[in-house]
């Protein structure tokens, strides 16, 4: 027969073109949330491998429970040399420089501070004066050492919190994982603060991103990270004032300037730390960190837009 | 088997697969992947001139082609291509052959009608959501049209008589 | 033949037309009431599927990795009541009744999805 070869060609694509349609999707415990994953494309055993992540950098920025590895928790327990990770210390070093290069309300040591303020509104009572100066003494005297071979000294009683960027920091490495496979079309959210985006698997692969603030809002992004601060789910109200959790490291106040901060960078930690301070900003300075760091920010407060990057567009359902 | 008739069915293919090519650059309104179904104008002309096996032949092998060309083979957006395909020139052949009560025109409007529903049963299950039924009566006017259109370019095409000429000169 | 052919295309479309456009004005006119269906999770694996527009006062027990949740439904609304977390931030969501964003015990490994025929991919 001569069309033999021909038949046997024809057949070769129909065996390596099949692609869209696969969805494998997972669920993270960690960073005392839920990740839910998203994967268009790949295996199975590549969420496995994200999970594993997950719990591994959830165990080195605890700062609740001690583990088998030197984390948080170990520094904030000792003010000798303590040897860490790799990945710890980078994000340490990051998070530590952050408001030397212009982010001026991020500070990784208010853990402290955030912690009396979290059994205060447990209680639901506003965390006394007296204790907040006690508190800001405390971060101002307290520094970080960064030495060789990844050894971290603190110096101080300030206790390190990186609840603010470390889930932007996992997606980091999470992204940097997708790109040495290859993989493109994906959506990793962790806890709804921190989302990668890579492109979903539709023909513009863009993913709807509801505002749950906003009345049928919502945004069309990919390949981003999305990260947003907001005192709305965690907050509490005393006396007609929503409290959050997000704490001003300058003043100790638990008030934010802005209910909620959403931010579209390149970077997952930079996104995180930026969002999280936007909360804490004026319309002025948001625009300042806005171009400092080329990253697109929206901001809401109470449930209107007060301000929004000109280069994203909110479309309505 | 006329070498004629082969290359007037390749030239077919070539032209359906190049217009369902094209029309997969439309981006998709409502429900993802679903298809205007415009290479019916070929599929018609195949029908009408040249029989219900040349048409059946010309359809399946617009939908692997097209799929090939865009990637999408034995994916979703395939299986909704092909069960498009597979109801509207079914229901096609009925009313050419078996019930004759309608014109070139009628004929299309009804292939573009099954053509939508083809793809909206797949859409369904695979989307596991019986509220893509609600797009339907929006996409199946949008059908009508597109059928009333293809059904008067098919007409425009046979009554040029091209086909029949070739036909008469290289018997078949 | 052509004309009678032509006459019934004409019925065809128009018909065809009327029950499109009957249908389209119906279900536009309706406002959806589309039924909200609450999905707990332990770690990715449904548990308990609840159709919450039944307005079920019920209880459930589900097994968490550190210990049993007590959620509730009330009016179509869910809430964890009761979990051995320690931050108890599952329990002070509250009762949610709407499709946004998920009740999670990260200690447990237990969510709460609320699915109201999402259009969105994710709330923030």
């Amino acid at each position: 027969m001569k069309f033999k070869p021909l038949i046997y060609l024809s057949l070769f694509p129909l065996l390596t073109s099949c692609s869209s349609g696969v969805i494998f999707e997972d669920k993270a415990f960690a960073f005392d949330t839920m990740i839910d994953m998203k994967l268009y494309e790949g295996e199975s055993s590549s969420l496995k491998e994200i999970k594993n992540l997950a719990n591994t950098y959830s165990k080195l920025t605890d700062n609740y429970l001690t583990s088998d590895v030197n984390n948080v928790y170990t520094i904030n327990n000792t003010n000798e040399d303590v040897s860490v990770d790799s990945n710890l210390y980078k994000l340490l070093k990051l998070s530590y420089e952050l408001k030397g290069k212009g982010l001026t309300y991020f500070n990784p040591l208010c853990g402290s501070l955030a912690k009396k303020w979290k059994e205060a509104l447990d209680k639901k009572e506003v965390l006394s004066s007296g204790i907040i100066e006690e508190e800001l003494a405390k971060i101002n005297s307290s520094s970080l050492t960064f030495k060789d071979n990844n050894i971290v000294q603190r110096v101080g009683d300030a206790e390190i919190d990186l609840g603010a960027i470390a889930k932007g920091y996992y997606l980091d490495s999470v992204k940097e994982y997708f790109v040495s496979k290859n993989y493109t079309k994906y959506l990793i959210n962790a806890g709804t603060s921190s989302i990668l985006l890579g492109s979903k698997n539709t023909d513009d692969g863009l993913f709807n991103i509801g505002l749950s603030y906003v009345k049928n809002g919502y945004l069309k992004l990919k390949n981003c990270f999305v990260s947003t601060s907001s005192n709305k789910s965690q907050g509490v109200m005393i006396d007609g004032k929503i409290y959050s959790h997000i704490v001003n490291p300058i003043n100790g106040s638990a008030l934010n300037e802005n209910d909620v901060a959403i931010v579209v960078s390149n970077n997952g930690a930079y996104g995180d730390a930026i969002s999280t301070t936007l909360t804490m900003c004026n319309i002025e300075e948001v625009k300042e960190i806005e171009s400092l760091f080329e990253v697109k920010a929206i901001i809401i407060k109470g449930s209107d837009i007060i301000y929004k990057n000109q280069e994203l567009e909110v479309y309505y359902h | 088997m006329n070498i004629h008739k082969i290359t007037l069915v390749g030239v077919l293919i070539a032209g359906a697969v190049v217009i369902g090519y094209l029309e997969s650059l439309i981006p998709s309104v409502g429900i993802p992947g679903i298809k205007l179904g415009l290479a019916n104008i070929v599929i018609l002309i195949t029908l009408y001139e040249l029989g219900i096996k040349e048409a059946i032949f010309v359809n399946a092998l617009r939908v692997i082609l097209v799929s090939l060309i865009t990637g999408t083979l034995l994916s979703y957006g395939f299986l909704m291509s092909l069960a498009g395909a597979i109801l509207s020139l079914g229901v096609m052949i009925l009313f050419h052959t078996l019930i004759k009560k309608f014109s070139i025109i009628g004929v299309s409007v009804l292939g573009a009608l099954f053509h939508v529903i083809g793809q909206i049963i797949v859409a369904m299950v695979f989307l596991e959501s019986v509220y893509v039924l609600y797009y339907l009566p929006f996409i199946a006017v949008t059908s009508l049209i597109t059928g009333v259109l293809v059904g008067l370019g098919s007409q425009l095409i046979i009554k040029t008589g091209a086909i029949k000429k070739i036909k008469e000169k290289y018997n078949f | 033949m052509d004309k009678k052919k032509l006459r019934n295309d004409l019925i065809l479309i128009i018909s065809l037309f009327l029950v499109m456009a009957v249908t389209l004005t119906i279900t536009l006119s309706f406002k959806v009431r589309t039924n909200l269906v609450a999905r707990i999770f332990y770690e990715n694996n449904i548990v308990e599927t609840i159709d919450l527009s039944k307005n079920e006062d019920k209880d459930y027990f589900v097994d968490g990795k550190h210990g049993k949740l007590h959620i509730h439904t009330h009016e179509g609304a869910i809430a964890v009541l009761e979990s051995n977390c320690p931050h108890q931030d599952c329990v002070h969501m509250g009762y949610v009744s709407e499709s946004g964003k998920p009740i999670i015990c990260a200690y447990n490994a237990v969510s709460i999805v609320i699915d109201g025929n999402n259009i969105n991919d994710v709330e923030i």
